[in-house]
């Protein structure tokens, strides 16, 4: 793993992006997960919204790790927005207007 | 991931491991007249507990009220009042405050979640700070693929490489309860980290979640006119009765001086883990039950196991040593883990910056333990009957914390080190001196844990004197830096 004082200016705008995707990003898609389980699950009020916030927590993690796991950074940004789009698209057809 | 975020992630378990004692250390720290388990009546010093309030707390909109047991061997009645929130502990059999003026226990547990910020900020903090763990976890599990042999590893005497191994063994001993530990605290703080789910399901009413997780346990609107309580002492042994065993929690009663009282009663966790599980809900003015509510939705049960897992009340004492040692191997990896990372980054050269997060690391991680005695210590020596007490418990540690953040700034770091483990040293003894003469398993405990400490630190300051330990084995370190270990 490089350390700092050996890396270069590059690398270390790679980790910045791959850090802010992941923290901002993975809380959107954290949210939106938790939406989509939210209108979709068969079950009370309180279970819906409980088990939204459950899913957020694993989802948050999960992506930020997929953003350091994965080897160009690039990758990161269609594939968070393809992911967004998909949640998105699944809470919309339970009904859910943002 | 090391550096400042982590010492106030440190301190959050710092605060957790003994918030898991809480109650056994506020029964420690009040001199509450110790009771054995059979001389506690919950029904009767409920009663008492509330005989006092009609007194003194007619007003409230609500009296919240944690029963008295053996581990807490006094009543603990929180109300509100002009917006300000008030607690006192009341006396199992006579009802009347204690004279110790204290948080207690309460302290550690309100710290380690609250870290002492207004609301909503502390908490935020630790949710954000219980995800980041959660992360750090699942990172370090995928980055460890020789779990077991890392396990299994550990070579004494050298240097950064021993301090690697300690790392990992540490981080790897206690991991699952450290995953459930930072998993269930996250997802207790969820509904304010991602109200996401919250605000598409209820739009404008979120404040409708409270009342339908626990409908049994819903505040009614009052009635405006005033009515008497009828006493509570059947209504109580009849929560026994229907409890089976598992005992009675906590009592709430809101509007309890007006005509629409309502009594409500929560199942304890002699036998259980999950906690609002079964609910009693009674008419104050008749003592008619209205509702005898069984938590068995799927969701909810969950939430509520997963409190209970974090909370702990459950657990028997053995348990809560289990508790105790794991978060104590956590403070471990933390404090391991800024080492190795400031030890590297001086010997590249590092910096002012560096410098100063290796010299705030020293005041942290020596500086929060002694902070946190200092609370104990002013708990006992304190004037008993002082006024504004409470908060004087708690400015002492927030002084001490600060003072000795500022020495470790001001002084080279080993000098630092080496006065701050002599002031650890020093309250520790002198908290085993002051909880003489240990009578109680509880008391006996902590002055195991504190001499334990002690030696600990004097043990750190022989070998500190005797040849230190980084500069006399440059060989071992400058191998670690060539194979970029870990």
């Amino acid at each position: 793993m490089p350390i700092a004082g050996n890396t270069s200016a590059r690398e270390r705008w790679g980790v910045a992006l791959r850090a802010f995707a992941g923290i901002a990003g993975g809380y959107g898609l954290a949210t939106l997960a938790g939406i989509a389980l939210a209108v979709w699950l068969p079950a009370s009020r309180a279970e819906k919204a409980l088990a939204g916030c459950f899913i957020g927590l694993l989802v948050w993690p999960g992506f930020v790790m997929f953003c350091f796991a994965t080897r160009r950074v690039g990758r990161v940004l269609p594939v968070g927005v393809l992911l967004a789009a998909a949640l998105a698209g699944g809470a919309w057809l339970g009904g859910w207007r943002p | 991931m090391t550096g400042p975020a982590d010492n106030w992630l440190g301190a959050v378990y710092y605060g957790a491991g003994r918030g898991a004692e809480r109650l056994s250390l506020r029964n420690n720290l009040l001199d509450a007249p110790r009771a054995k388990a059979e001389a506690i009546n919950p029904a009767l010093s409920t009663q008492a507990a509330v005989d006092w309030l009609e007194h003194n707390a007619p007003d409230a909109p609500a009296w919240y009220l944690n029963v008295a047991s053996a581990r807490m061997p006094a009543t603990q009645a929180i109300w509100w009042q002009q917006d300000e929130s008030n607690m006192r502990l009341l006396d199992a059999r006579t009802g009347q405050p204690l004279a110790r003026e204290t948080m207690g226990g309460d302290f550690f547990y309100n710290l380690h979640f609250e870290l002492m910020l207004p609301f909503p900020w502390g908490r935020l903090i630790a949710a954000i700070a219980a995800v980041a763990l959660v992360l750090i976890l699942l990172t370090g599990i995928v980055t460890h693929k020789r779990i077991f042999a890392d396990f299994f590893t550990f070579r004494p005497g050298k240097g950064q490489r021993s301090w690697l191994d300690v790392h990992n063994l540490a981080g790897v001993a206690a991991l699952p309860f450290h995953l459930m530990i930072a998993l269930s605290g996250a997802v207790l703080l969820s509904t304010m980290l991602l109200p996401g789910s919250i605000s598409a399901v209820y739009g404008a009413q979120a404040m409708d979640l409270g009342d339908d997780l626990t409908p049994a346990m819903s505040a009614p609107p009052p009635a405006g006119h005033k009515a008497a309580l009828v006493p509570l002492t059947p209504m109580l042994e009849e929560a026994l009765r229907r409890m089976q065993g598992d005992g009675i929690g906590q009592v709430y009663l809101y509007n309890p001086t007006d005509a629409a009282s309502v009594v409500v009663v929560t199942g304890g966790n002699a036998r259980r883990i999950g906690l609002d599980t079964h609910v009693l809900r009674f008419e104050g003015t008749t003592g008619r039950i209205l509702a005898d509510y069984y938590e068995n939705r799927p969701v909810v049960v969950a939430f509520g196991v997963l409190y209970g897992l974090h909370d702990a009340r459950f657990a028997p004492g053995v348990t809560r040593w289990f508790y105790f040692g794991s978060s104590v191997l956590l403070a471990l990896v933390i404090a391991s883990g800024l080492r190795m990372w400031v030890t590297r980054r001086l010997r590249q050269g590092g910096g002012a910056g560096v410098e100063c997060v290796a010299r705030l690391n020293v005041g942290m991680t020596y500086g929060v333990p002694v902070a946190l005695a200092g609370f104990m210590l002013a708990n006992r020596v304190l004037p008993v009957g002082m006024v504004g007490r409470a908060e004087a418990e708690q400015l002492v540690v927030l002084v001490v914390w600060l003072l000795l953040l500022g020495v470790a700034l001001a002084l080279p770091r080993i000098m630092a080190a080496r006065l701050l483990l002599v002031c650890l040293l020093v309250a520790m003894l002198t908290l085993v001196g002051l909880s003489a003469p240990w009578r109680g398993g509880v008391a006996q405990g902590v002055a195991l844990v504190c001499l334990a400490a002690a030696v600990a630190c004097g043990l750190a300051l022989w070998r500190g004197r005797s040849g230190q330990a980084e500069g006399a084995r440059p060989s071992a370190a400058r191998r670690l830096s060539a194979s970029k270990g870990g």
